[in-house]
C-alpha cells in the first residue's frame, strides 16, 4: 500500500513537473534580459512594459475578449430561452435539442471552421462576413458545454415545480422565470459562460483559418510576431496565460460558492 | 349550493385513465382529506382543481364560478407542495411577498401581512433567512405561509407533511389544523396516511383506481365502510369473503359479498361466554406482536386468518399455540359488497 502510494506521488510530481516546466520556462525567460548561457544575465520587466503599452497587442487582447463574450453572452440567452420553453411547454422536445447541442461535441474545431468557410466564404449575403461567420462558428463550439451546464442547473432547482409554485402566488410563467429560475441557476450559467470564455479566448485555430486577416486578436497578433523579438513574445503569452489563470481562479470561486450553498 | 364541486372529473395521461369521473361537493371553511394508496389518482386530482393540469372532461366550479378553463394564477387558490418548492434565491420573507407583490397589494400592507401571517405560524425570528438555511418542519411552515398569506378561496396541500420525521409531523398536523381553524379557510388535503387523514379532517374523501369510493367524517368512515377497499384501506378490518366467513364462523353469507370485522371488536378470553346475538368460536394463537399499547394476536379458526387487537393489558396475555375463544358480535360485522 505504502509503495503503491510512494510511486503516485513520484508519478504525479512528475506529470506536474511535465506540465509546468515550459510555463516556467517561458515565466523566466519573458523576465530574462539575456539568456544566451545556461542561466540568465539578469531580469527586467522591460518586455512586459513593452507589451502592456503595446496599441497593437492591446487591441489584440479587447479583441479577443469582444471575440469570446458575444458568442458566450448569445449561447447562453438562446439556450436558456430554449431550455425555458423545452422544461415548461415541450418537455418532448428536450431529447431532441440534447441531440442537435451535442453534435458539435462529434466535429473537430478545424473542420468546423474548414466547412464553414468552405460553405459561406466568396457568397455576397451578411454570413460571408468573416466576422459574423467567426462569432456564429463560435457560438457552435460553445453549444455542448453551455447546454449542459444550463440544463444541468435548471434541472438541480427543480425549474417545473417551482415555476408551477410561483403560478400558483399569481405569477405567469416568464415572471416566474426571470425572478427566480434565473438569480437561482446564475451561479452556475457564469461558471459555464468562464469555461466557454476561457476556451474561446485561448483559440487560435478557428480564428486563424476564418478571420485572421480582419480580426486580429492577441493569439495572431503574437503569432505573426513570434519571430521578431522572442522575450517579448514569451511575455505576451504569460499576460495571456494570466488572464486565463484569473478566469480559472473566478470559475473556482463561483463553484465553490455554489458548492457552499448546496451543502447549507 | 356547495363551495367547491367538482363535476365528473375526468383525466387521462396518453392512454392511461387515472380519473374516471370525480363528483364531490365541499362546503366552505371544510378540511377534506383525499385519502387513497399511491397511484389512486389523489395528486393528480388536486393538480387538476388548481390548473396545473387539463382535466380531459368535468368541470370544477368554485364559489359558483366555473373555473375549468381559467389558468391557475387566475383561480385565486393557493398550494403547497410536497417538496415545499420555496424560491431558494428569496429569503423567508421575501418569498411571503412574492405572491402580494404580482397582486399589486401596498407596500405597507404587504408589510403587515407577512409579519401576521409569520406570527401565525411562528417563525417572525426566521424572516430574513434563506429557504436552505431552514429544517424541514420550518420549510413547511414557510411554505403554509406563502400559499395563505395571499387569502386564496381555497388552500391545497399536497402531501406537504410525507418528508417530515414521525414526531415533527404529529406537531404540524396539529398546527395546520389549528391555523385552517383560525382562518376558517378550505382545505383540500392530500394524504395516503389514513390516520393523518382522520386526525385532521372534517371529511375524508376515499379515492381508489380514480373513482371515489366513500366520502364521510372520520367517524362515519372509520365504522361504516361502504365497500371492501374501504374496509381494508382504513383500521386495518379483517375482511373475509363468503367461504372464508362460512368456514370460520359456521354462519352463511351471500355469494360476492364480503364481511368486514375491525380487530378491535374481536373479544378474547380462555372461556366461552355463551353472548347473546355474537359469533363465538375456538381457536389457537398463532402470533402475537405488541404495537404500541395494543396488542396484536393473529388467530386461527378452522383455517382462517383473524387479526384481533387488544391494550395491553398483563392479565390478558396469550401465548403463541394457547388456544382461546374469540367472541364477536354480530352487529360488528359488516357485510359489503365485493
Amino acid at each position: 500500500m505504502k509503495k503503491n502510494r510512494f510511486l503516485g506521488n513520484v508519478w504525479m510530481i512528475f506529470c506536474a513537473a511535465y506540465l509546468i516546466l515550459p510555463l516556467g520556462v517561458t515565466l523566466i525567460y519573458s523576465f530574462s534580459s539575456s539568456w544566451v548561457a545556461i542561466v540568465p544575465s539578469g531580469f527586467t520587466l522591460e518586455y512586459y512594459i513593452e507589451k502592456i503599452t503595446d496599441a497593437a497587442f492591446f487591441m489584440g487582447v479587447l479583441r479577443g475578449i469582444i471575440a469570446a463574450a458575444i458568442p458566450v453572452i448569445v449561447t447562453n440567452i438562446c439556450i436558456l430561452l430554449a431550455l425555458f420553453a423545452v422544461i415548461v411547454y415541450f418537455p418532448k422536445m428536450e431529447k431532441y435539442m440534447q441531440m442537435i447541442c451535442i453534435i458539435p461535441t462529434t466535429i473537430n474545431g478545424i473542420i468546423l471552421a474548414t466547412s464553414v468557410l468552405s460553405t459561406y466564404a466568396g457568397g455576397n449575403t451578411i454570413l460571408s462576413n468573416r466576422i459574423l461567420m467567426l462569432l456564429c462558428t463560435y457560438c457552435i463550439f460553445c453549444f455542448p458545454l453551455t447546454y449542459q451546464g444550463i440544463r444541468n442547473s435548471l434541472y438541480a432547482v427543480n425549474t417545473k415545480r417551482l415555476l408551477e409554485a410561483a403560478s400558483m402566488l399569481g405569477a405567469s410563467e416568464f415572471y416566474g422565470f426571470v425572478r427566480i429560475i434565473v438569480p437561482t441557476v446564475l451561479p452556475g450559467l457564469v461558471n459555464t459562460a468562464l469555461i466557454s470564455f476561457a476556451g474561446l479566448f485561448g483559440d487560435f485555430a478557428i480564428i486563424k483559418i476564418i478571420a485572421s486577416s480582419q480580426f486580429e486578436t492577441a493569439q495572431t497578433f503574437l503569432y505573426k510576431n513570434r519571430s521578431a523579438d522572442t522575450q517579448a513574445f514569451s511575455a505576451g503569452v504569460v499576460i495571456l496565460l494570466l488572464f486565463t489563470l484569473l478566469i480559472n481562479v473566478a470559475v473556482h470561486k463561483t463553484a465553490s460558492k455554489e458548492n457552499q450553498k448546496e451543502k447549507k | 349550493m356547495s363551495y367547491i364541486k367538482f363535476q365528473g372529473i375526468k383525466k387521462s395521461f396518453d392512454d392511461a385513465e387515472v380519473l374516471k369521473g370525480i363528483d364531490l361537493d365541499i362546503e366552505e371553511g371544510e378540511f377534506i382529506s383525499l385519502l387513497g394508496p399511491s397511484g389512486c389518482g389523489k395528486s393528480t386530482l388536486l393538480r387538476c382543481f388548481a390548473g396545473l393540469e387539463e382535466v380531459s372532461a368535468g368541470n370544477f366550479i368554485l364559489d359558483g364560478n366555473n373555473i375549468t378553463e381559467l389558468a391557475p394564477q387566475k383561480r385565486d387558490i393557493g398550494m403547497v407542495f410536497q417538496q415545499y418548492s420555496l424560491f431558494p434565491n428569496m429569503t423567508v420573507e421575501q418569498n411571503l411577498a412574492f405572491g402580494l407583490e404580482i397582486k399589486k397589494v401596498p407596500k405597507n400592507e404587504i408589510k403587515e401581512r407577512v409579519r401576521d401571517v409569520l406570527e401565525i405560524v411562528g417563525l417572525t425570528d426566521k424572516k430574513k433567512a434563506y429557504p436552505g438555511q431552514l429544517s424541514g418542519g420550518q420549510q413547511q411552515r414557510v411554505a403554509l405561509a406563502r400559499a395563505i398569506v395571499t387569502k386564496p378561496k381555497v388552500l391545497l396541500l399536497d402531501e406537504p407533511l410525507s418528508a417530515i420525521d414521525a414526531k415533527l409531523r404529529k406537531n404540524l398536523q396539529i398546527e395546520i389544523r389549528r391555523i385552517q381553524k383560525a382562518l376558517n379557510i378550505t382545505t383540500i388535503f392530500v394524504t395516503h396516511d389514513q390516520d393523518e387523514a382522520m386526525l385532521m379532517s372534517d371529511r375524508v374523501c376515499l379515492v381508489n383506481g380514480g373513482l371515489i369510493e366513500q366520502v364521510g367524517t372520520p367517524v362515519e368512515i372509520y365504522t361504516n365502510p361502504k365497500t371492501k377497499f374501504a374496509a381494508s384501506f382504513i383500521g386495518h378490518y379483517n375482511v373475509l369473503s363468503d367461504i372464508q366467513f362460512s368456514k370460520a364462523f359456521m354462519a352463511y353469507m351471500p355469494e360476492d359479498s364480503v364481511m368486514a370485522i375491525r380487530p378491535e371488536t374481536i373479544l378474547l378470553s380462555q372461556e366461552k361466554k355463551n353472548k347473546e346475538n355474537s359469533y363465538e368460536f375456538e381457536g389457537i394463537v398463532k402470533e402475537s406482536r405488541s404495537v404500541g399499547n395494543v396488542l396484536r394476536y393473529h388467530i386461527d379458526i378452522n383455517g382462517v386468518d383473524l387479526r384481533a387487537d387488544t391494550l395491553y393489558r398483563s392479565f390478558s396475555l396469550y401465548q403463541d399455540g394457547d388456544k382461546v375463544w374469540i367472541s364477536v358480535e354480530k352487529r360488528n360485522c359488516l357485510e359489503l359488497t365485493d
